[in-house]
Order: C-alpha cells, then structure tokens, then sequence
C-alpha cells in the first residue's frame, strides 16, 4: 500500500469510517502478526499483541499527524508491547501455533520458505532450520531485533530505522553484522554435523 | 540523501531497496574491484540465509478466521473501554456531587461555628456589662449609705434634742449652753444642705 492510500485510508478512519478500520486491519495484520509471533512463539500472545497494537493507533489517531510514517509508527508500538510484555517470558516463551478463538480453533504450521543456498548447500533438513533459528536467538537483542523485523514483517531497512528510531547506517551496519554472526554461527554447526 | 558504503549499499541491493542511480554507481564499481563483488556475494548469501528461515504458514481459511478474530478482538476492546469511560465518568460525577455537598456542609457547619462564636462574645461582653453596671450601682449604694461618723452625728443631735425637749427653761437661760445649741443648731443645717438625710425606706 503507497504512502497516499494509507494517508486517504488513515484521514477516514480519523472521520470514523468502520470500513476504513476494517481495511487498515487488513492491510497490516498478517506482517504484524508475522513478527508478534515469531519474537514470542505464542500464537495466542501474538494476536492480543497485535490487538493490542491497534487498539492504541485507534485512541491516539486523532491526534495522529501523518507525514507518510504511519507504518514505521505502527511496528514501533508493536515492538514496544514486545518488549515491555517481559523479556523473561520472551525467554522461556511457551510455543504454540495454536489459536482458541470464540470455540474455534485455528493452526498454523511451519514452511521452509523459500529453496534458497545456505552457506555451502540448500537447507534441505530439519536440522539445518533448527540450528539457524537457535542462531538467530542467540543474537544479541538489537540486532536480532533488526533481522526478525526484515524477514517476518517484511519491513524494509529504511522503515526499520525509523521504527528503531536510529539512523539507517546503524541499522545497516548492525545488519550487516548479525548476517555475519549467523553465517558463523551456521558454519560452526556444519562443521560439528561434519565431524560426527 | 545517506552516504553509503560498500557493505550498506550491498545489503541494500541485495534487500531491494537501493535506488537506481546508487545501483548503477554500485555496479561499475564491482566491474572494477573483484573484491567488492565477492563481497556483495556474500551478503547475498546472507540474506538467503535469513530468508530461509520458515514463516508461519496459513491457508486462506485460517487467514479469514485470524483476520476476523482479530477484528473481532479490538472492536470488543473497544467496547469494554467506552464502558469503563462511561463508568468512570458516572464515578467521576458522583465523587463531584458529593464533593459539592460536602463542601456545602462544612461551609454551613463553618457559618454556624463562626456564629456560635460570636454569639458567645457577646453574650459575654453583656454580661460583664451588666456586672459593671451593678458593680458601679453596688459601688453608688455604698457611697450613699451613712457613715459611722453620720450616725455618731445623728446620735449626738438625738441627744441634743432630748436634752432641749427635758431642759427648755433652765437651758435657755444659761447663756452659754444657749451658744452652744445654736452652734450645734448651725452645724446641723450645714450638714444638711451638704448632705440630705437619707429618705425612708431607701438604701
């Protein structure tokens, strides 16, 4: 959605139009969702995140100015109820794909995305998906904080630093960085799968 | 405009998110350097790396579910939030009602103190001048009650009149008694014209 639709879309809503809402939800649900999910593993936790995310962008658009940082603005409140849900349940997160909702019960389940080259071969086993998602948490915060935003919320660098509220070199060089520290961390695995 | 360097603008390129000018710029410099090229490489591998990590997968029935859920969610929120508004602001309106009354009361209680107050005052300055009168009418009825002097007087002029009432003759021949009655007669009606005799029947 370009800055103009959601700039038309965001001046209804503040008018009080329900369809407008409904399409807003629509447009940002599923990346912020992406994300909430990925960061807690609870698929449950997650929805209420993103509720929650929402219910704020409802009590204070009114006095919301938009300059064409609406997304940015969006993911910054998510990331905030990420983090201030508490990180010490974020470490020992409860795991489930699962969603009870009104005696309805709705699943999810993984799928290796995409049929691309890791390091020196495809990421054909399980084992490979295991060891690159232990990778990634162990990741310092900030900069994991960077990659899960690219990859779950499909959120671009430049809308990152904005969320971040950082320059895009720094979110560029702590990309950068943290690529660097998976690749490592990943050839070690292989290695260690190697020798045994 | 950002300044990029070479790993930047090679994990922008790789992202797709690098202009085209910048691009352009990008990739006639990996013409010339093989080392930048190897470098960009391995950034895109990078990236493929994390790309590769599994998203949740939903079928377009669960998305549906989700979506309505979720809507669903906030618009209950919504609700429970409006509710306790309105609840508060009733709570609000109540707490400021009896505020009122209360500041009402205590100001009615405050008047009637101040009231009490001053009644009592006055009461009290009354009374002392109602003391101070009877005192200054107690201290009048002192000064006009006669004095022992004044009775020993009135003694002696009782005296004198039995005396002239038993001795009239031989009295009024002796010259010198006669001097001295018309004397005593003098101081008599001097003591009169300074102090009147008391009437009867008063203090």
């Amino acid at each position: 959605m370009d800055a103009r639709a959601i700039a038309e879309l965001l001046s209804r809503c503040q008018a009080g139009d329900q369809t407008a809402w409904d399409a807003l939800v629509d447009a940002y649900w599923q990346r912020l969702f992406g994300y909430a999910l990925r960061v807690t593993g609870n698929a449950e936790l997650a929805q209420d995140l993103v509720q929650e995310t929402f219910l704020r962008i409802v009590q204070r658009l009114g006095k919301y100015d938009d300059q064409g940082k609406f997304e940015a603005w969006l993911f910054r409140i998510l990331v905030n109820l990420v983090r201030d849900h508490g990180r010490s349940r974020l470490r020992h997160p409860t795991q489930s794909t699962v969603i009870e909702s009104d005696g309805e019960r709705i699943e999810m389940t993984d799928e290796l995305a995409a049929k691309v080259p890791a390091p020196h071969e495809p990421l054909h086993h399980r084992e490979d998906v295991d060891a690159l998602q232990v990778a990634l948490r162990k990741l310092p915060e900030g900069d994991r904080q960077i990659l899960m935003l690219r990859h779950f919320a499909d959120m671009p660098f430049k809308d990152i630093a904005r969320t971040l509220n950082c320059p895009i070199g720094t979110v560029l060089a702590r990309a950068h960085r943290a690529l660097g520290k998976l690749r490592s961390m990943m050839e070690v695995s292989h290695d260690k799968t190697e020798s045994q | 405009m950002t300044r990029l360097n070479l790993s930047e603008a090679c994990l922008l390129e790789a992202s797709g998110e690098l202009g085209s000018a910048t691009r352009q710029r990008l990739y006639a410099h990996m013409e010339k350097h093989p080392e930048a090229q190897r470098q960009f490489e391995q950034i895109k591998r990078d990236l493929s790396l994390l790309r590769s990590i599994p998203k949740r997968q939903m079928t377009e029935e669960t998305r549906q579910k989700l979506a309505t859920s979720i809507k669903a969610g906030i618009r209950k929120k919504l609700r429970q939030i409006e509710r306790e508004e309105l609840s508060c602001r009733r709570w609000r309106m109540i707490y400021n009602s009896l505020a009122g009354v209360s500041a009402v009361a205590a100001a009615l209680i405050i008047v009637a103190g101040l009231w009490v107050i001053n009644r009592s005052a006055s009461q009290n300055r009354e009374r002392d001048r109602v003391l101070a009168v009877r005192k200054a009418i107690d201290g009048m009825i002192s000064a006009d009650r006669p004095s022992s002097v004044d009775e020993a007087l009135q003694d002696v002029n009782d005296s004198i009149d039995d005396y002239q009432n038993q001795t009239s003759t031989v009295a009024l021949q002796d010259k010198d008694m006669h001097q001295l009655l018309s004397v005593l007669a003098t101081l008599r009606s001097e003591r009169d014209e300074i102090m009147p005799p008391p009437e009867p029947g008063s203090l």
